[in-house]
């Protein structure tokens, strides 16, 4: 039987970081149905906990991590548009734009994973450099770093020499 | 190159960052916003049809069972929790399976959110660490190496907050002889008290495609810069001190068999070279496998 009290905080958590949750799976699977299903596996998982761990929010956010890693589709190759879709807002994109994200996505995928994910989560996901602090429980500096090198290496990898 | 990308611009970094920021991730579907009716009602999951009936088994069976339950629960010492995923599984179809098998549940350990293989391996052959009064945890590291520089920055933190009884040990990498002057440099910092001014700043000194330290002399003007004389660095860079450091750096890298950097290794027992998450993972995973390790010595 489910702890009521960890039900309740945990319920409230995930109205509180429903959004930031969603983008901390999506940045590693890269694919929405993925993600939601690592958010409602996280929060089944936890909910089965005889007590609440010390801190339910890192706890939550670590959890989604590792069943998003475990459930990870990410791949650069996105052959349809269809797949491009269940990650990437293609709504208003021209097919010449929607070619840069794909080219884009692929140079992501060669770059460290922290790199990756801070990058997608500020970028795409348009989170602050705490709010990605939080998830990925570290500080604002160490992602703020991750975040500079990410976007330079990225540059480099634009000018580099394609043969 | 990305023909795609406008190499006109003066500051192509800002404007790789305003055309990647025009990029919006999806949003979830609406069914992902609602809380699941377990959530609500605090009830296990059971389908509709044993709830209706329960009632009227709960007075005919309660004896029997109750008798079972008390040998049962005095012969168990493990307490009712499901595995993760296969209580996920079961809620998420609720109209089609059947309540947890408690027998199993109880039988079960609690998973543990790393696992052995995937995020830390067993060493075949265990150190003995009984003269070592704290659990230890080993860093081997090298300069050159960039990953090593990134994790260097997470590992400062973390060491910073150990709790008692924990310690972390540098260790430089040594696999070849021109890897011995990397290893001496720190060490000499280290003799000379300097190694909290020296250490992050010989990541990009040595730097793997770059370095500006290259040879002795780099390295004394390195010192100098950190009001070291000539005389002293000459005297402890080449003392006996030094190199009976840099030999014990040697032994413990074939000690440890270490394959890579950065390589953490938690009491003599477990190696942590890499995880699924990155180098954040590696230090949950630290702190797990430090858990176990006292857990297993306070038994």
């Amino acid at each position: 039987m489910s702890h009521p009290t960890l039900l309740a905080e945990l319920t409230a958590l995930f109205q509180e970081r429903k959004e930031q949750l969603f983008i901390a799976a999506i940045a590693i699977t890269h694919d929405r149905s993925a993600a939601e299903d690592a958010v409602a596996d996280a929060m089944l998982a936890i909910s089965q906990l005889e007590r609440a761990p010390d801190d339910l929010q890192a706890y939550f956010f670590r959890t989604v991590r590792n069943k998003a890693l475990h459930a990870s589709k990410a791949s650069s190759r996105f052959d349809s548009d269809s797949q491009l879709e269940n990650f990437i807002d293609t709504s208003a994109k021209s097919p010449q734009q929607k070619i840069f994200v794909k080219e884009m996505l692929t140079l992501l995928e060669s770059l460290p994973i922290e790199q990756q994910q801070v990058l997608i989560m500020k970028l795409f996901g348009d989170l602050t450099f705490g709010e990605i602090a939080l998830i990925t429980a570290t500080n604002s500096n160490t992602v703020a770093s991750w975040y500079r090198r990410g976007l330079a290496s990225l540059k480099e990898k634009i000018h580099e020499p394609a043969f | 190159m990305n023909q795609h990308f406008d190499h006109s611009s003066e500051d192509n970094l800002d404007e790789l960052e305003k055309q990647l920021a025009s990029v919006s991730l999806v949003a979830p579907t609406n069914s992902y916003y609602r809380i699941p009716e377990s959530f609500k009602t605090g009830r296990d999951s059971r389908t509709a049809a044993e709830n209706r009936f329960w009632p009227w088994f709960a007075i005919p069976v309660l004896c029997g069972v109750f008798a079972f339950g008390l040998y049962s629960f005095f012969q168990s010492e493990d307490s009712i929790l499901a595995t993760e995923n296969s209580i996920a599984d079961t809620d998420r179809s609720s109209s089609s399976t059947n309540a947890p098998d408690n027998a199993a549940l109880m039988a079960s350990a609690p998973e543990s959110p790393f696992q052995e293989g995937t995020h830390y391996f067993e060493l075949a052959s265990p150190l003995d660490m009984s003269d070592s009064a704290a659990t230890e945890v080993v860093a081997f590291f090298w300069y050159p190496c960039w990953p090593c520089n990134e994790f260097e920055e997470l590992l400062t933190d973390w060491a910073a907050n150990l709790p008692e009884g924990v310690t972390l040990i540098r260790i430089p990498t040594i696999w070849s002889e021109e890897m011995r002057f990397p290893a001496q440099a720190y060490y000499t910092a280290q003799l000379l008290g300097v190694l909290d001014r020296a250490h992050r700043q010989f990541y990009l000194e040595f730097e793997k495609d770059e370095p500006t330290i290259t040879g002795e002399i780099e390295l004394q003007l390195f010192f100098a810069g950190l009001g070291i004389s000539a005389a002293r660095f000459n005297e402890v860079f080449h003392s006996a001190e030094v190199q009976d450091l840099v030999d014990s750096a040697v032994q413990s890298n074939r000690n440890y068999e270490v394959q890579a950097t950065p390589t953490l290794f938690v009491h003599g027992q477990y190696r942590i070279s890499s995880a699924p998450g990155g180098h954040t993972e590696m230090l949950e995973v630290a702190d797990y496998l430090i858990d176990r390790v006292q857990d297993a010595a306070a038994q």
